[in-house]
């Protein structure tokens, strides 16, 4: 009976089979297997996947690699510590060719980027090396004539003393106030974005940075990104921190810019760790109450944070997140930019775990999240060179590129601060799924969050949530295809939960085939319970091995396998690829929620063991030689 | 704010920048805070220059010149009267063997602490003035370090070597460049002559 059923089953679809292949030939010509197939009439003939599975998938496949936060020598306080790499060296250098640093050493990286913008400060972006240069302009004027002159003849140091004078005496010479220099400088500067942009292949987005340090070392900065080309980005001048320091501002002319031009922009805030509790106070610049106008502004312009960068990591800090284990990350919480020390409740408004609480909280009394942002890694170097490999880092400026002492170099000190260049974090680049190279596709990609952090390892991270995943959805090799179509990913949003579900999450990691292998995936959760404190728990959700979490709930550590004497490590503890499908366990379906997706290496050796074994030199025994690097995805919030 | 006015600011903050590396009276013994300001600004005014630095830890590690290895508080306590001293027996060693020929007047750059001094041939004797804002006017300007002034007092290194292996540079109009180097060169290799020949004596560090 089994049988003939079976056959008859199969015959009937033979038939079919026949039928349709008759019906179609004789109704349209093109679609016969006589002469050209259609590839419309096809697609519409198989509306289901073919033999590819990857055939027809409209969502991002790849993870395209880059930094948005890179300083060369145009940047003025680059320059005065030594950058000569000016932005055509810092874009071939991201490309992957090698260069000359600014020190005399070849350079490359491991690997190509895929993207990077070039964001020099906007306040006298490239005058110096202009007139070192000769700008045809500048050398109309016989002053400024004779410094270049002098520039060029090994007199440097006298045509800086004066312009010093000059300057002083308020004698600066008229040229070199005219507004026409600084859109020279810019318009140089996309000229070369346009050189080095080629779609398809390497992304060179337009930028600068806005370098408000609120009048005394709070470092507000933004750095602004264009999604367009140079024919939009040259109609009008970047703002400078002279025109103002108030970011309201910022976003004033952010506006502005879009209505005169017809294009996009977005800003992205530096690491808050240096703002003294700026970044994220719960009032405005001014120092008035938050309004609702204010929140929409700031979530629209601001849809990224850099979380972390070489300046400090920028997620969390011990004294916030007390029962995280791993938040004592790469902290440098003791002062602002001038050496300023910290008082106490300003770590509050520094850092993103604790913002994206607030942020909650806000979106209760305003109507509006302002706090509402996904997350992104730049290096903030200022030598021109992207570098966030600890084997090979070129370090925060000219100053500290490598050399033997390099370790000890006072980066900032004051009677109470005494930050040194081991406490640089050789970090981070930023992970976009975009669905191609190109300017458009990896600026829509930051607007709508699908971007995550890293410290340095391209480590490859899917985060989905949605209300329907199951663990099988985690035992596929192609868990987007069900992240997709069953929830939103990183960035995302999720609403309303229908009645008696959960959330439930996809995630997945694997390794950078350069780095260490993975010990674990978190979900870091933040919320604001019925009585409206703001509360956080860290899920270890997946990790390598077969450890079992102790009474305290914590996963034992995955172990180390560093040998700091010879920098080296082995992939013998660890896992090379993690994926869980993870639910929620104590939803409450009245209160607003984030998720974010936190994934961590096995310890490694960071960059000051490569450095000591490279120099041979002995650093204090507090200097840390291996580091746990991670990832950290945009947040997937849930709202009521 | 006007455009132009807005200009005037950042020229100024350029110029304020400028003015903590250039017309501050300190190397950096005196104020380690200033030093890679100080030390970076040398990079636009003698370019590449900075090169030194990284030509600098290659030979360290090819023993070819010495690395300091003192603590960092020795350094700081005694690191001034260390450089001026190695900068002193430069002087001696040139002097003693000079034999009539003219010396070219020139300043001196040691990029570590960015401490200038220059040297300057009166009445048949050269001088070293030590802890200058920078170089004279029309003086050829020399790139070093310590451990290359070291490595040339006492002959293990001599200034073609050193010139090869990016340890010094020179800055200034060509000729006069190649007429302070042919100067060294010969100053220097007579002064090791000299040290070789029995019964000469030479300063010793």
């Amino acid at each position: 009976m089994m049988s003939i059923s079976c056959r008859t089953i199969l015959l009937t679809g033979c038939a079919l089979f026949l039928l349709s292949a008759g019906a179609t030939a004789q109704d349209a010509k093109t679609a016969s297997d006589l002469g050209a197939i259609n590839p419309e009439a096809a697609a519409k003939a198989f509306p289901k996947r073919g033999f590819s599975p990857y055939a027809g998938r409209s969502y991002p496949t790849r993870v395209f690699w880059g930094d948005q936060h890179v300083h060369t020598g145009w940047s003025v306080d680059a320059g005065a510590f030594g950058a000569t790499l000016g932005p055509e060296e810092a874009l071939r250098f991201a490309r992957g060719e090698q260069v000359t640093s600014s020190l005399g050493e070849p350079a490359k990286l491991s690997r190509p980027l895929d993207w990077v913008a070039v964001t020099d400060h906007s306040d006298a972006a490239g005058v110096i090396f202009e007139i070192r240069d000769g700008n045809p302009t500048l050398m109309a004027d016989p002053v400024i004539k004779k410094w270049h002159d002098m520039m060029n003849s090994g007199q440097g140091v006298a045509a800086a003393s004066e312009m010093i004078a000059a300057q002083s005496n308020n004698r600066v010479p008229a040229s070199m106030k005219d507004p026409k220099l600084a859109m020279t400088i810019w318009q140089k500067n996309t000229a070369i974005m346009e050189k080095y942009n080629e779609p398809g292949r390497f992304t060179a987005l337009i930028g600068y940075e806005w370098t408000s340090n609120a009048g005394g070392g709070d470092n507000l900065h933004r750095n602004v990104i264009y999604r367009d080309g140079k024919a939009k980005a040259d109609q009008v001048l970047p703002m400078t921190t002279f025109d103002s320091e108030n970011p309201e501002d910022l976003w004033k002319w952010m506006a502005m810019w879009e209505a005169k031009t017809g294009g996009s922009l977005l800003a992205i805030p530096h690491n808050g760790n240096l703002s003294n509790g700026k970044m994220f106070a719960l009032n405005t610049f001014l120092g008035n109450p938050l309004t609702r106008e204010w929140a929409e502004a700031r979530a629209r312009w601001e849809p990224m944070y850099e979380i972390t960068q070489i300046k400090g990591d920028g997620e969390t800090q011990p004294s916030l997140s007390p029962t995280d284990e791993f938040a004592n990350f790469e902290k440098w919480d003791v002062a602002n930019l001038a050496g300023v020390p910290k008082r106490p409740g300003m770590v509050e408004r520094e850092y993103a775990r604790q913002a994206l609480k607030e942020g909650l909280k806000l979106e209760q009394t305003l109507g509006v999240n302002p706090f509402k942002f996904g997350f992104v890694s730049g290096t903030d170097t200022h030598t021109g060179l992207t570098s966030a490999e600890e084997d090979n880092f070129f370090g925060k400026h000219t100053g500290v590129e490598p050399s033997p002492n390099r370790w000890e170099h006072v980066v900032i000190q004051s009677s109470q601060v005494n930050i040194r260049g081991w406490q640089m974090q050789g970090a981070g680049w930023t992970g976009v799924w975009a669905t191609e190279n190109t300017r458009a596709s990896i600026w829509d990609a930051l607007k709508r969050k699908e971007a995550y952090s890293t410290t340095g390892p391209r480590i490859t991270v899917r985060f989905f949530g949605g209300w329907d995943f199951d663990p099988a959805d985690a035992q596929t090799r192609m868990p987007a295809e069900a992240g997709y179509a069953k929830g939103v990913p990183m960035g995302g949003d999720l609403v309303k939960a229908p009645s008696g579900k959960s959330p439930t999450f996809l995630l997945g990691a694997l390794k950078d085939p350069l780095s260490g292998n993975l010990d674990r995936i978190q979900i870091v959760k933040g919320w604001v319970d019925a009585r409206g404190e703001v509360q956080e728990k860290v899920h270890d959700v997946v990790w390598s091995g077969d450890r079992k979490p102790g009474t305290d709930g914590k996963l034992p550590p995955v172990g180390n396998t560093v040998d700091v004497a010879n920098a080296n490590w082995t992939n013998s503890i660890g896992s090379p690829e993690l994926i869980a499908v993870w639910k929620d366990p104590a939803f409450d379906p009245a209160l607003r929620a984030f998720y974010y997706a936190r994934v961590i290496e096995i310890p490694t050796p960071r960059w000051t063991a490569y450095e000591a074994k490279r120099f041979n030199v002995k650093m204090d025994a507090s200097v840390p030689m291996t580091v746990q690097e991670r990832a950290y995805t945009s947040p997937i919030w849930y709202t009521p | 704010m006007t455009g132009i006015a807005s200009r005037s600011r950042v020229l100024g903050a350029v110029a304020v920048l400028l003015a903590s590396t250039v017309t501050a009276d300190s190397c950096g013994f005196e104020n380690p805070n200033s030093v890679s300001a100080q030390r970076g600004l040398l990079n636009f005014a003698y370019p590449n220059s900075l090169h030194v630095t990284s030509a600098m830890w290659r030979a360290q590690q090819e023993d070819l010149i010495e690395r300091d290895n003192r603590p960092p508080a020795v350094k700081a306590l005694l690191g001034y009267r260390w450089a001026v001293s190695k900068l002193e027996v430069f002087r001696a060693h040139l002097e003693k063997a000079m034999v009539g020929a003219e010396a070219p007047d020139f300043s001196v750059v040691l990029i570590g602490p960015v401490l200038w001094s220059r040297y300057a041939q009166t009445g048949g004797i050269l001088t070293m003035t030590p802890h200058l804002q920078g170089p004279e006017s029309g003086d050829v300007v020399v790139v070093t370090d310590e451990p290359v002034i070291v490595a040339l007092n006492d002959g293990r290194l001599t200034l073609k070597a050193a010139g090869e292996l990016g340890l010094i540079r020179y800055y200034g109009p060509a000729e006069r460049v190649k007429a302070l180097t042919l100067w060294l060169d010969g100053q220097l290799q007579r002064a090791h002559a000299n040290a070789a020949t029995p019964g000469t004596q030479m300063a010793k560090q």
